[in-house]
C-alpha cells in the first residue's frame, strides 16, 4: 500500500504540473494580450508601454517560473481588471462554489442511488423504464436550457424559489438540480448496473438463505458492493460539476469562482483566469486521487497493479 | 476514471432473442427491426441531416433579413400568430423558422468537423497506445489524464475568447479538446485485437507493423470508432451550444441554436417559445444521436448490451 500511495500521489503531482504548463502556453499563445488589453485605437507605443509594464515582455519560459514560483509562496499575482491579490478574490468566492457543486452532488446522488437499485430489483420494469428515460433525457439537455426551463417554471410562474443570488440555502436549490442533471444519468447507470451484477452474488443469494429482511439483503449487502464504484465516479462527477459551474453560475448570478471566472474571461483578466483554469483542475487531481486511494483501500487487487 | 466506466458495462447475454441459424446480414436486419430506439434516433438523425443540407430550399425566409416593423411576432399557436412567419420573429424581425433551420446546418457542421479532428487525434493516441503498449502506452495515457484534468469548458471559453469566437476557432478549440474518449475506447479495442489469432497470424506471416494496423486492426476497430463518434457529435454539438449561449462561440448574426437560447433570454418571461425552440432543437438532435450510438452498439455487439 505504501508504494501504491508514493507511486500515485506522484502521478497526480505531474499532472498537475503538466496541465500549468499547458494551460499556461495555451493562454499565452492563442493571443497578444497587451495588444487585446490596450483596446484597439491604442498606439503601438502604448501597447509597448503595456507590455512592458505587465512583463509580458519577458520569454514565456521566464514568465512561467516566475508564476510558478509565486504560487509556491502563495503568491498568485494581481488581478489586471481590479488590482486585487488574486488568492483573495477567488477564496471570497470559493465557499459558494463549493456548495453549489456539493448540493449538485446531494442531489444527484440522492436521485441516482435509490433509483438505481429499484431499477435493479426490478429490471425491465416501469420503473426501471422510468429511470432509463431519466437517463436518456438527462444526457440530452444542455443544463443552462434547463437552467432557463426552472427558472421560468418554479421561479416566475410557481414562484417557488429565488431566480438568482446565493444568500441562503433556497437560493441554491434550482442551480444545483441544473448542475446535477448531467451527473444523475451515469451515476444511475454505474448503480444499476452494479446492483444487478450484485444481486446475482452468491453471498446475496446466502443472505437471502439466511432469512433477512429484503430491505437489508438490498441496502446493507448488496448496495454497499455495488457502490464502491459510484464512489470513484461521483469523485470525478464532482469535478466536472465544479468546472461545469461556470454557466450556472452566469445563470442565477451566484457570485462564486465559476461567475468570477465567466466576467474575467470577458475582460481580458488573464491572472484570474488562469489561477481558476488550474485551481478547477487541482480539485479534479485531488478528487480523482482521493478515489483512487479509496478504491485501492476497498480492493486489494487493484494495489498489485 | 476510465476503469470505473468500464466496469458499468455488464455483459447480459442476449443470445437467446437471436436465431442463430440465419445468415449474418438476415441477423442484423431483424435486430435493426427489433431496435425502436434506433429507428427513432435513426431516422431523427436523416431528418435533420436532410433539413440542414436542403437548408437554403427549404428555409421560408433569409434567415439574416432583419425587419423591425415586424419584430417579435409569435408563433401560430397563438391568436395573434402570423401564418407568414409560422414559428414568429425575434428582437430585429428576423424569421424564426428560418433561423432554426439554419442552426441545424451550423450544428451538425460544428459537430461532426470537430469530431474528424478529435477522431483522427484520439484514434491515433489510442490505436499507438493499444498495438504498442509499454512507454508509450504509459505516456499516452498520462496524456489522456491531463486532458481528462483539465476544464473543458473553462479553457475553451478562455481560448475562444482570446482568439475572439468565430465559427473556425469553435470547430479547431473542440477538436484538439474532445479526442479522450476516441483514445480510451480505441485503446481498448486495439489491445482485444491485438491479442487474437489472426494478428499473430499476420504477424507470423511476416506482415510488417504498418500492414497489420491498416488491415488487419483498422476494419475491426470501425465499430467502437463509429459507436464513439456518434455520441461525441452530441457531445461536441452540447459543448458548441454552450459555448455559443455564452456569447464566446459561433457570433451573431450566425444563427447558432445555443446563441439563439442567449439572444432568446431576455425576453423569456413573456415569450418563453424564444429559447423553447431552439434549446428544444439542440435537445432532440443530441437525443435523436445518442439514441442512435446505443442503437449501432446494440445492433452490432449484443453482447455489450448494459
Amino acid at each position: 500500500m505504501p508504494t501504491y500511495i508514493l507511486k500515485r500521489v506522484s502521478l497526480a503531482l505531474l499532472v498537475a504540473l503538466t496541465v500549468s504548463v499547458t494551460t499556461f502556453v495555451l493562454l499565452n499563445i492563442s493571443g497578444d494580450l497587451a495588444l487585446i488589453l490596450a483596446g484597439e485605437g491604442a498606439s503601438a507605443e502604448e501597447v509597448t508601454q503595456l507590455r512592458r509594464q505587465l512583463g509580458l515582455d519577458r520569454s514565456l519560459l521566464v514568465r512561467y517560473l516566475a508564476w510558478l514560483g509565486g504560487l509556491f509562496q502563495g503568491d498568485l499575482g494581481t488581478s489586471f481588471f481590479t488590482r486585487e491579490n488574486v488568492m483573495d478574490m477567488i477564496m471570497r468566492r470559493l465557499p459558494v462554489t463549493l456548495s453549489l457543486g456539493l448540493s449538485g452532488m446531494v442531489i444527484a446522488l440522492g436521485l441516482s442511488l435509490p433509483l438505481g437499485v429499484f431499477a435493479a430489483v426490478r429490471p425491465n420494469s416501469w420503473i426501471d423504464r422510468v429511470c432509463l428515460s431519466i437517463a436518456v433525457f438527462g444526457q440530452a439537455i444542455p443544463n443552462f436550457f434547463l437552467a432557463l426551463l426552472l427558472i421560468i417554471f418554479f421561479g416566475v410562474k410557481l414562484r417557488w424559489a429565488p431566480i438568482s443570488g446565493s444568500d441562503t440555502w433556497i437560493h441554491f436549490i434550482m442551480p444545483a438540480a441544473a448542475l446535477a442533471s448531467m451527473s444523475v444519468p451515469p451515476l444511475m447507470r454505474l448503480t444499476r448496473n452494479g446492483m444487478l451484477e450484485a444481486l446475482e452474488s452468491d453471498y446475496i443469494r446466502t443472505a437471502r438463505a439466511k432469512g433477512l429482511s429484503e430491505l437489508s439483503v438490498l441496502f446493507k449487502h448488496a448496495l454497499r458492493n455495488a457502490v464502491i464504484p459510484v464512489v470513484s465516479l461521483s469523485a470525478v462527477q464532482l469535478g466536472f460539476m465544479l468546472s461545469g459551474s461556470i454557466i450556472i453560475e452566469a445563470i442565477f448570478a451566484l457570485d462564486g469562482i465559476g461567475l468570477l471566472a465567466w466576467e474575467s474571461i470577458t475582460r481580458n483578466d488573464f491572472p484570474v483566469v488562469q489561477c481558476i483554469v488550474l485551481m478547477v483542475s487541482i480539485f479534479y487531481i485531488f478528487l480523482t486521487l482521493i478515489a483512487d486511494l479509496l478504491n485501492a483501500f476497498l480492493d486489494p487487487r487493484i494495489r498489485g497493479n | 476514471m476510465t476503469d470505473s466506466r468500464k466496469n458499468s458495462e455488464t455483459t447480459t447475454s442476449n443470445l437467446s432473442s437471436d436465431v442463430h441459424l440465419l445468415p449474418a446480414a438476415a441477423r442484423i436486419k431483424r435486430r435493426i427491426l427489433g431496435h425502436k430506439s434506433f429507428l427513432i434516433g435513426g431516422s431523427l438523425v436523416a431528418f435533420f441531416l436532410l433539413i440542414a443540407i436542403l437548408a437554403p430550399w427549404v428555409m421560408p425566409k433569409d434567415p439574416f433579413h432583419q425587419d423591425l416593423t415586424l419584430r417579435m411576432i409569435n408563433p401560430f399557436w397563438h391568436v395573434d400568430g402570423n401564418w407568414d412567419h409560422l414559428l414568429g420573429t425575434d428582437q430585429v424581425g428576423r424569421d424564426y423558422l428560418s433561423r432554426l433551420i439554419y442552426g441545424t446546418r451550423i450544428s451538425l457542421l460544428v459537430g461532426f468537423s470537430s469530431i474528424l479532428i478529435s477522431g483522427l487525434i484520439g484514434s491515433f493516441f489510442g490505436i499507438l497506445s493499444g498495438y504498442f503498449g509499454g512507454r508509450l502506452g504509459a505516456f499516452i495515457n498520462f496524456l489522456i489524464t491531463v486532458r481528462l484534468s483539465m476544464p473543458m469548458i473553462l479553457v475553451a471559453l478562455a481560448v475562444v475568447s482570446l482568439f475572439r469566437g468565430s465559427f473556425t476557432v469553435v470547430i479547431l478549440v473542440l477538436g484538439f479538446t474532445l479526442w479522450e474518449r476516441f483514445a480510451v475506447v480505441l485503446r481498448a479495442a486495439t489491445q482485444q485485437i491485438r491479442s487474437s489469432d489472426y494478428v499473430a497470424a499476420a504477424d507470423a506471416a511476416g506482415c510488417s507493423t504498418s500492414r497489420i494496423i491498416l488491415s488487419e486492426l483498422l476494419p475491426n476497430v470501425l465499430n467502437p470508432l463509429i459507436i464513439v463518434a456518434t455520441v461525441d457529435i452530441a457531445r461536441a454539438i452540447l459543448a458548441e451550444a454552450a459555448l455559443s449561449f455564452l456569447g464566446m462561440g459561433v457570433q451573431p448574426p450566425i444563427p447558432s441554436w445555443g446563441l439563439m437560447v442567449n439572444e432568446g433570454k431576455n425576453f423569456m418571461f413573456f415569450h418563453p417559445w424564444m429559447i423553447v425552440l431552439p434549446g428544444a432543437c439542440i435537445f432532440i438532435l443530441v437525443l435523436a444521436m445518442n439514441m442512435l450510438g446505443d442503437g449501432i452498439r446494440d445492433i452490432t455487439s449484443p453482447e455489450a448490451k448494459s
